[in-house]
């Protein structure tokens, strides 16, 4: 137990709740049937498996309707659990019954090296890369269409045990500045290969925890793929953290002019960076705000 | 015996009359020095070399060639701004690049025979020269002019200035017929509004969208973004200033020899050369710079993309110029300025203040900003 626990805190690792952060965006109290629809996130991800199991055919959307209801309590005649309409914890496992992590080789020791991950949110894949080179790739779920998971380059800043639910066996916490987002497993497996999540990524947790045990807080994350639609009609100046700083600093990089880590912040770096460009360029340089011109440079706008 | 003694004094005498098989000065043993040099980062350009990859490469070679070991570290101009300036310390820098817009800093050690002008274009060599020396190595001049496009519809052409940039000022003042006294500054500006109107918010988008055919003052990189970006032909058209101020005006951008004592001062020296010889290339390929050594012009004939008539013009412009580098001083001076002013500026040029309300906000900013 010694030896665990000082493991656990080699890596940086916290036992215990996720962050406050995450926890409002993955409820934990059970789903109730209520004579006014509820509408709750987890529900989208309800009907898509009541969908694949044949016991519901309306739309998939986050309420938890009459419909929804009546496929809950279906379900549950079917498992030998008390038909209540309830989603607890027993219903969402025994809705995970049956989906199974694909099989895969296992892994050998990991090779000497500074681990990074690269997320790459198109192809729904985490890869565990040691010195840049990919060693390990496994499957991901990533954020719904209207609820991205952000492109970046992130950090782990925390990490911790789950204690099951909807962050599975494990979670670590990324540094996005405008959001809680982070790498956590789940208690709803078939939806690892598609896009259910409000922007964090899920994998299964078998694989969660083999990540968890090989990297440290600190650890380079990579996320690429699929944006939501930037809008460089807002400001964009000191202190700003959005993902349109991130395309700026990507942009910029690109350019030559490298700001450091792509993370959204719009700190020291990225406005010299910013105002060396616009000098350069025979432009106005004096604005705290990235004038447009200087985007317009930079192919964003 | 005295007359063999005065025939032997003779002897000597006449000896040491006679010329002496010179001897040739000792070079300097640089292996096992190491120096700190600060380069920047150049854009990307389509179709030009990678600046960054062919300058670790010709450092490469000359750690190679003198046994010597170069800790190149690319930073931003801002940082050297302030290196140069005094507001940093950067202790143990022996070489930096000036920026394209360089001034001599003050206590700027001499570098004996850093570079020979004679291997560089007269006004290239004439920029970075004072009391017979020349100050740093010369890489290449950085021009600023006019540009235009075909008017697509062949409407009146329109010009648009660009106020915000750091050669609209200096472009028209940084002459002897200018200079940066209030009046001249006001005088400059009114003119700039009587002949080229109200300056557009968004230059680019002016430029792009097809509202304005000529764009000015605009710098090598902006020209090759011109060019790159739209689908319209872009020519130089230089324009003469109020008081006939030549239509190109130019900086010599070059590497600075921060070194004091040796062998650093003479490695540093070395490596200035070569540093600058590598970025004239990569100017004359990349944004149409124009190379300050001589053996480099074929580069700029052959690769920078201009016409004939360009080229011509530019060169042309470049040899018969007479800018010289500023001291710090005035340098910073003109920036403050600048600085203070550039919101005035915008304001009057829009057409929101007048001319005495431009006219006292100089005169303050000046008063604030006294040379030492």
């Amino acid at each position: 137990m010694l030896v665990i626990s000082l493991a656990v805190a080699a890596l940086g690792a916290s036992s215990g709740k996720p962050p406050a952060f995450l926890a409002e965006d993955e409820p934990r109290e059970p789903l109730m049937p209520s004579p006014e629809p509820v509408r709750r996130h987890d529900v989208y991800d309800l009907k898509s498996r009541l969908k694949e199991l044949g016991l519901y055919a309306g739309p998939v959307d986050e309420v938890y309707d009459v419909a929804a209801v009546a496929a809950v309590k279906e379900f549950q005649r079917q498992y030998w659990l008390a038909d209540t309409g309830i989603v607890d914890d027993g219903t969402w496992r025994a809705l995970a019954h049956g989906v199974e992590r694909p099989l895969r080789p296992v892994a050998g020791p990991p090779p000497e090296g500074t681990f990074s991950i690269e997320v790459d949110t198109e192809k729904l894949a985490l890869t565990l890369m040691v010195d840049g080179s990919p060693w390990r790739t496994y499957p991901v779920a990533a954020g719904r269409w209207d609820t991205k998971t952000p492109v970046g380059e992130w950090k782990i800043v925390e990490k911790g045990f789950a204690e099951g639910g909807p962050f599975g066996a494990r979670w670590m916490g990324l540094d996005v500045p405008w959001g809680g987002y982070g790498i956590h497993g789940t208690n709803m497996p078939w939806t690892i290969g598609g896009y259910y999540s409000i922007g964090c990524i899920r994998m299964f947790n078998e694989d969660v925890s083999e990540v968890f045990d090989l990297v440290a807080v600190g650890t380079l994350v990579k996320v690429t793929g699929y944006r939501p639609e930037l809008d460089f009609t807002l400001a964009l100046r000191p202190g700003s953290a959005s993902p349109e700083v991130v395309a700026l600093q990507e942009a910029l990089r690109k350019q030559g002019f490298d700001t450091g880590r792509c993370d959204g912040r719009f700190g020291a770096a990225t406005e010299a960076r910013v105002k060396e460009v616009a000098r350069l360029y025979g432009l106005s340089s004096s604005s705290q705000v990235v004038p447009v011109t200087v985007l317009r440079l930079l192919g964003l706008r | 015996m005295a007359f063999l003694l005065a025939c032997a004094l003779l002897f000597s005498a006449a000896s040491a009359c006679l010329p002496r098989e010179k001897q040739a000065p000792k070079e300097l043993d640089l292996s096992g020095t190491s120096i700190t040099v600060w380069d920047v980062s150049q854009p990307a350009v389509a179709g030009a070399p990678d600046y960054s990859a062919e300058t670790a490469r010709v450092v490469a070679e000359f750690e190679k060639d003198h046994g010597v070991k170069v800790d190149l570290r690319l930073v931003s101009r801002q940082d050297i701004s302030l290196l140069l300036a005094g507001k940093s310390p950067g202790t143990g820098v022996s070489l930096v690049y000036s920026t394209e817009w360089p001034f001599v800093p003050a206590g700027l050690p001499g570098s004996p025979g850093l570079a020979d002008p004679a291997a560089y274009v007269d006004s290239a060599a004439a920029y970075w020269t004072k009391d017979g020396a020349m100050l740093a190595a010369p890489a290449y001049v950085h021009w600023v002019s006019a540009v235009s496009t075909a008017a697509p519809d062949k409407t009146t052409p329109a010009t648009a200035c660009i106020p915000g940039s750091a050669a609209f000022l200096k472009s028209a003042l940084d002459y002897p017929s200018g200079g940066w006294d209030p009046d001249n500054v006001v005088t400059y500006l009114a003119w700039v509004k009587e002949t080229y109107g109200t300056p557009p918010q968004d230059p680019l988008a002016a430029w792009q969208d097809g509202a304005v055919q000529t764009l000015f003052p605009v710098t090598p990189y902006l020209y090759q973004w011109l060019r790159d970006s739209g689908g319209r032909p872009v020519t130089l058209s230089p324009e003469a200033g109020p008081r006939n101020e030549p239509g190109v005006y130019y900086t010599v951008p070059g590497y600075l020899v921060l070194a004091g004592e040796e062998p650093y001062r003479t490695c540093a020296a070395k490596l200035a050369v070569v540093l600058a010889a590598n970025l004239g290339r990569w100017a004359a390929r990349a944004i149409g710079g124009l190379p300050a050594a001589m053996a480099d012009a074929a580069v700029f004939q052959v690769d920078s993309r201009f016409s004939d008539a360009e080229r011509s013009a530019l060169i042309q412009a470049v040899y018969a110029g007479t800018l010289r580098v500023p001291a710090a001083a005035d340098f910073l001076y003109a920036e403050a300025i600048e600085d203070t002013v550039s919101e005035d500026v915008s304001q009057f040029l829009s057409g929101k203040t007048t001319e005495a309300e431009l006219s006292q906000s100089i005169r303050e900013a000046s008063q604030k900003h006294t040379k030492p």
